[in-house]
């Protein structure tokens, strides 16, 4: 028992706590879209984010850390703004999303487990992918090509 | 950069009307343009060199035979270039430095970077 309290001590010296830019990437979509991404998406999608006190703590600080860097190198809602200069991005992030929320992975079980932010109600869930598909057309007509 | 501000507004606007006019005005000087080209498995030149702080493009074509995704986790692009095909992405002006590209579709492909100066 002491062991384990001491060998939970010494890893807290490995600090790897969760960083936000100061992005905010002025996502633009409709107010109830706009909030359940913020509320369901944003703890691992953006530089918003905002932990509890007891995941700033090893090893579980060392998940969410490994679980909010792959987010945001797939989809960052901070930088929106620069997806959306590149059409031909913005579509085929929009199209992700469809996909996830027409699938159900996201946001994943674990998260949807741990805290209630992350439940969302089938008519969010319809009003994202909706938002995400005709956003998706709209970013394909926008690419001159 | 109306254009961009315009395309905001679309992605806003596509859910209550239809898809308004777009426009992208080309700006008093033409951007830079890299090209790269994926070929034998590998992106040819691995380098590029762009001007720092001004927009770019970057056009990328796929001589190979299966289809790649042209990734830059560093400046936020993800496109698929399909065999044959060439693409044009759209870079905002990018502070001086070295970012990477990839085929976020075979990661055994070798990196290439863009460097801004
Ligand atoms: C607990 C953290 C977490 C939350 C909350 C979360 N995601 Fe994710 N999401 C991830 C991770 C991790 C990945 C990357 C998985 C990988 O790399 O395989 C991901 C990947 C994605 C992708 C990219 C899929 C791809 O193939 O490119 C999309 C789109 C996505 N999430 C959408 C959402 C949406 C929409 C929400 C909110 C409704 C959400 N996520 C909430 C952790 C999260």
């Amino acid at each position: 028992m002491a062991i384990v309290a001491a060998a939970l001590m010494a890893i807290q010296a490995i600090r790897t706590p969760v960083r936000n830019s100061g992005a905010t990437g002025e996502l633009q979509a409709p107010p109830d879209v706009q909030a359940a991404l913020r509320r369901a998406c944003y703890q691992c999608h953006s530089q918003e984010t905002n932990w509890p006190w007891y995941v700033q703590f090893a090893p579980l600080s060392w998940f969410v850390h490994g679980r909010v860097s792959a987010a945001r190198r797939r989809l960052d809602f901070s930088a929106w703004r620069d997806y959306l200069y590149d059409p031909g991005t913005a579509a085929r992030k929009l199209g992700a999303i469809d996909q996830m929320m027409h699938s159900g992975a996201m946001p994943p079980w674990y998260y949807r487990l741990l805290s209630a932010r992350a439940r969302i109600t089938p008519a969010e869930r319809a009003a994202i992918e909706t938002w995400a598909i005709e956003g998706r057309a709209a970013a394909l007509k926008a690419e001159p090509q | 950069m109306p254009c961009r501000k315009n395309l905001l507004s679309i992605l806003v606007v596509a859910a209550i009307a239809g898809p308004p006019a777009f426009c992208r005005t080309a700006g008093a000087s033409e951007p830079t343009v890299a090209r790269v080209t994926f070929n034998g498995g590998h992106f040819e030149p691995a380098k590029l060199t762009v001007p720092a702080n001004q927009p770019f493009q970057v056009r990328v074509t796929n001589t190979d035979r299966t289809a790649i995704e042209f990734e830059s986790f560093d400046l936020h692009r993800e496109r698929v270039v399909r065999p044959g095909e060439t693409i044009t992405v759209y870079m905002a002006p990018a502070a001086p430095g070295h970012y990477s590209f990839c085929d976020d579709f075979d990661h055994s492909v070798a990196e290439g970077a863009i460097e801004a100066r």
